[in-house]
């Protein structure tokens, strides 16, 4: 900081203070980025180009010509066939998969505030030892004990409903969130939880009213993390819900798409339907979620 | 401040709440039945849904029997992406089991499972064939398939055989080498593969009518290996189309059911599949010239046996909490004229209990079956083991990635020693 | 700041002094409550999270840890102990050595492919204007899928009936093999993920830079520093922390690397593009080694922990923190 305050006091010539022309250094490197970048985002937008443009064509259309985009040969037929098919209920697995999302983000953020909380305000070893052996839990991949699982979860009634599932996946959100809020809370001064006590606030009323209000950014962040997490989840509702359990997005494209990848007027459509909701989310709410993602990783 | 707290309460309530709905919100497979004669209740049937016996088809078979009992319901399941079998074990070791399966190969690891259906009346009686037989193991009957599919089969292009100057089916090895080569000369694409299970079944209908009826306890037993029987030479011989050309370098990319359709338009000369393809090549919009011949003897000489195999076979699990239920539903699927009727015809089997309007190639192969022995394996306890589908689906795969035939039988008689206990 | 003394802490950058806290460090009493908190409370604010973690989590774990000792199989029997037995056919397969050296390959490219990149291409987005927002958009936007779904995306592109090799065919090229052949297929399980997983990092690196004072940077400038230099003592310490964390959490998730494979590649040639967490399912429930299945994933497990440990010492020795 010492060289900005020097850079500051430094005299700078009024005329300097005019915006000069940039260079044709300066203008070939902003073109070179321009390029560059352009060149990039390109590349990374094709896939969705083809998902889309493919959703609205027939067949031979589709195997001809997959890049092409011939607005006289396109039809909404083949979409409106994917949203009414019998085989997967699309707007149906939307519905279902919202709720859990919804459910799961209720249940992170209820269940690890507290015990955020109480390792961040402690002093105690014990405490720190607690969140050691929550972060234990970073380093678990969920194939590992996905099968034992299962067997927990058919012991205690809960194989096959999303009672059981919301439990799998809350428990494996806890390490990351609890690491998250307890980096947070501890960069919210003491001083705060201390005029709490004195006017009479016992632990909960401490961490519900006076801190949870003060953490909303890092909230904000798990709650990304989470509904994302749990709306692109497969394995686990796969597994834990079964065959004859509702579907979600991901568990119901792949019982559509699966085995027989025949028909692509079948296959795009599907695609289309998957990708919408995850990709109209993106479009509406960018700022808040590139901004909620990072809040919390540079805060902390 | 009070708000805050309400919603906290209000939170904690619906956790609550909602958690003692958990028992509720169970899935249940199956329903007990309510007491009385008739069977009631819900029941799960698993099922292998393949381009040609669809939801639909399924559907039509359930339909019928709910009519005929309106007090059972009957949900259809299925694997999805997933392979059947393993599926099914999944489903079982996560206590999901369904109620009837379609009839898995039993074996020792499995035997465990299944209900032993030989008390039942009409079982006994659809025991008596070799056929009916086949769903037995260790004098228990599992289940009883009530119609065929011939396995050993070669598929072939009338037009493109008489295009390359082919004038006679091939009787031997030798000759369909040759003739493939002269396919290729005339610019037709000489052999159809496709991926995930295709390669494995291939092999096995170009192996099996070479093998003894014991192989596999002759295997178990260490008297036999792959690496030096009827295998190896197949998984070699398929090793030299792919490097010759005859298949498809990236056959092992492609989907089966696009190839099948393939094929069945005309694109390929030949292709090794089953009798269940008749189905597919009768729905295709601009059929080929198609008629078909049978898998010849590997080394020896004499004509090969037809390789068979039972279809339409229903096991019930021991798991099920429904059993009357399930025992009636597989006596109407064994039993019931219509509804085996709707599955043959939609799976292009052969059966000797109902006859439907067959397509020419599927009339061409019953002519065949005709006069041909007919080879059944994987009966009584000389079976595959459990394991071995999957791991040789993935090792036979290897002739598309420029491993040869002694590598694969290698690495599968590897495989073998290290997983498969000898006999006694 | 806070009012209490840190010891020897203090002097440690804010950034770093924090996540040491969080990890553990310690802290001096508190006026107030004198370290006597209430029972109930306390245990009504820890049981939940600690109860659900515990049995779900936990004792999973442990679970896992003991049926690899044991001949479990795919209907859920146990029948002996059959100690390292598991672990021993485990490293003899041919198969697992594959689907380990699958994974360790995909997982040490991207990392660090999608890390320099991601540096790059933050710092080629850190300037004002509105075409700026679009590249990051397009850039981010594939992070908001699931990797299943990419990979049916992507299937249907690369496939040799697909949309790339249309197009090739169409103009007499050959069909480039993306899925069938083995050394291709894990080329194009490493290019989706890149594509599927590359924003996140690229927007936290963005945050990361647009957090570095510009003063900071300009005055580096007129004291003449070049772009290098500045890049070196001002960008690279300040984001160090960041990059560190990104790299451990990128690494590990790359290490249990499953949809992809379901949907892109089914594990194929030949199981040739399994990973080791594909290879773990496939295990233990299609064929009937589920004890072996449980080995892998002990495995895979210890892999983690090493995979972050060494990044964290690696970095360490570094001394960018």
């Amino acid at each position: 900081m010492d060289v900005t305050v020097e850079a500051m006091r430094t005299p700078v010539h009024p005329a300097a203070r005019r915006k000069k022309k940039p260079s044709t250094a300066k203008r070939a490197a902003k073109l070179g980025r321009h390029v560059a970048l352009a060149v990039l985002s390109v590349a990374w937008i094709i896939p969705l180009y083809v998902v889309v443009i493919n959703a609205f064509k027939a067949q031979d259309d589709i195997l001809s010509d997959p890049f092409g985009f011939a607005p006289g040969k396109l039809s909404l037929q083949y979409l409106w066939r994917a949203i009414v098919n019998p085989d997967f209920n699309v707007l149906g697995s939307y519905g279902f998969t919202a709720m859990l999302v919804v459910l799961n983000m209720v249940f992170v953020v209820l269940f690890a505030t507290p015990v955020s909380y109480l390792i961040a305000r402690s002093v105690k070893k014990r405490h720190q030892a607690l969140l050691v052996y929550f972060l234990l839990g970073t380093f678990i991949p969920g194939q590992v004990i996905l099968v034992p699982v299962t067997k927990i979860l058919l012991g205690t009634g809960l194989m096959g409903s999303l009672w059981g599932l919301l439990a799998f996946q809350v428990a494996g959100s806890m390490p990351v969130t609890i690491f998250l809020f307890v980096g947070y809370i501890r960069t919210i001064p003491r001083e705060i939880d201390e005029a709490a006590e004195i006017d009479g606030a016992g632990l909960f009323r401490r961490c519900w009213q006076v801190i949870f209000p003060l953490i909303r950014p890092i909230v904000a962040t798990v709650v990304i993390l989470t509904g994302m997490g749990v709306w692109n989840d497969f394995v686990n509702p796969q597994i834990i819900l079964g065959p004859l359990g509702a579907k979600t997005v991901t568990t119901g494209i792949y019982a559509a798409i699966g085995k027989y990848i025949t028909d692509y007027t079948t296959v795009f459509p599907d695609l289309l339907l998957a990708l919408a909701p995850a990709l109209i989310f993106f479009i509406l709410m960018q700022r808040n979620i590139i901004g909620g993602l990072t809040a919390g990783a540079t805060k902390s | 401040m009070k708000r805050q707290w309400r919603r906290i309460a209000v939170l904690s309530t619906a956790a609550l709440a909602g958690l003692s709905l958990a028992g509720c919100a169970g899935g249940s497979q199956s329903e007990p039945a309510s007491s009385g004669s008739e069977p009631s209740g819900t029941i799960t049937w698993y099922v292998n849904k393949t381009p040609t016996m669809t939801s639909a088809v399924y559907q039509k078979v359930v339909d019928e029997y709910e009519k005929q009992n309106p007090k059972v319901t009957v949900k259809v399941i299925d694997a999805g992406g997933q392979d059947l079998s393993g599926y099914l074990k999944t489903l079982i070791s996560s206590g999901q089991a369904p109620d009837v399966t379609q009839a898995q190969t039993v074996n020792p690891d499995n035997v465990n499972n299944w209900l032993d259906l030989s008390d039942q009346a009409w079982v006994k009686k659809a025991s008596q064939t070799a056929l009916g037989k086949s769903g037995s193991y260790e004098g228990k009957i599992y289940s009883v398939p009530v119609a065929y599919q011939v396995q050993s089969l070669i598929f072939y292009n009338k037009d493109d055989f008489a295009k390359a100057g082919i004038t006679s089916t091939p009787t031997s090895w030798a000759e369909i080498d040759s003739d493939l080569q002269k396919l290729k000369q005339a610019g037709i694409a000489p052999m159809a593969s496709a991926g995930d299970w295709v390669p494995e079944s291939q092999i096995v209908a170009m192996t099996y009518p070479s093998l003894s009826s014991h192989w596999w306890t002759d295997r178990t037993a260490g008297k036999v290996t792959f690496s030096d029987s009827a295998w190896e030479s197949n998984i070699s011989r398929f090793a030299s189309w792919v490097k010759n050309g005859y298949v498809r370098k990236d056959a092992v990319g492609l989907d089966y059911a696009n190839v099948t359709n393939d094929f069945a338009e005309g694109n390929y000369g030949m292709y090794i599949q089953g009798s269940f393809i008749t189905t597919n090549i009768a729905q295709v919009s601009n059929p080929a010239n198609i008629g078909v011949f049978a898998i010849p003897l590997t080394g020896g000489s004499g004509k090969a046996p037809l390789y068979v195999g039972g279809a339409e076979g229903w096991e019930v699990l021991k798991s099920t909490k429904n059993k009357a239920a399930s025992l009636d539903f597989v006596k109407f699927l064994g039993t019931d004229k219509q509804a085996i009727k709707t599955l043959v015809a939609a799976d292009g089997d052969f059966s000797d209990v109902v006859s439907y309007s067959m397509s020419p190639v599927a009339q061409d192969i019953q002519t065949l079956a005709g006069k041909s022995d007919k080879l059944i394996v994987d009966q009584g306890t000389s079976v595959t083991p459990a394991a071995f589908a999957p791991m040789a689906t993935q090792q036979i795969q290897n002739v598309f990635t420029g491993q040869s035939g002694p590598q694969i039988s290698k690495a599968m008689d590897s495989w073998w020693t290290a997983n498969i206990p000898a006999s006694k | 700041m806070t009012g209490s003394s840190e010891g020897g802490v203090a002097t440690a950058p804010a950034a770093t002094r924090r996540l040491l806290e969080t990890l553990g460090g310690r802290r001096s009493r508190t006026r107030g409550s004198g370290g006597r908190l209430p029972l109930l409370p306390q245990l009504a604010m820890l049981l939940p999270a600690l109860a659900l973690f515990t049995v779900l989590v936990i004792i999973p774990l442990v679970m896992s840890i003991v049926y690899s000792f044991t001949n479990l199989d795919s209907y859920g029997r146990v029948t002996s102990v059959v100690g390292l037995a598991n672990y021993k056919h485990l490293f003899l397969d041919p198969n697992t050595v594959r689907a380990l050296e699958v994974t360790a390959v995909l997982t040490i490219v991207c990392t660090v492919v999608i890390n320099f990149a991601s540096v790059g291409i933050a710092m080629l987005l850190n300037q004002r204007g509105p075409m700026y927002n679009v590249y990051r958009s397009a850039i981010f936007y594939p992070y908001v899928f699931s990797a299943l779904i990419s990979g049916f995306v992507w299937s249907a592109i690369l496939n040799p009936d697909g949309a790339i090799n249309t197009l090739l065919t169409r103009f007499g090229l050959a069909p480039v093999p993306f899925f069938t052949d083995p050394n291709l297929a894990v080329v194009s399980l490493i290019v989706v993920t890149i594509w599927n997983s590359m924003g996140f990092s690229v927007v936290l690196y963005l945050a990361g830079l647009q957090t570095i004072p510009q003063d900071l940077l300009e005055a580096a400038e007129v004291d003449g520093a070049s772009s290098f230099q500045r890049f070196r003592k001002v960008i690279w310490p300040l984001l160090g922390p960041t990059v560190t964390i990104n790299i451990v959490l990128v690494s590990i998730g790359l290490l249990r690397t499953y949809d992809l494979v379901v949907s892109l590649t089914g594990g194929g040639p030949a199981g040739q593009s399994n990973t080791i967490a594909y290879r773990i399912i496939a295990l233990g429930f299609s064929s009937n080694e589920a004890g072996q299945a449980s080995a892998g994933a002990v495995v895979l497990l210890l892999a983690t922990i090493a995979l972050a440990g060494i990044v964290m010492l690696v970095r360490r020795r570094t001394s960018w923190t």
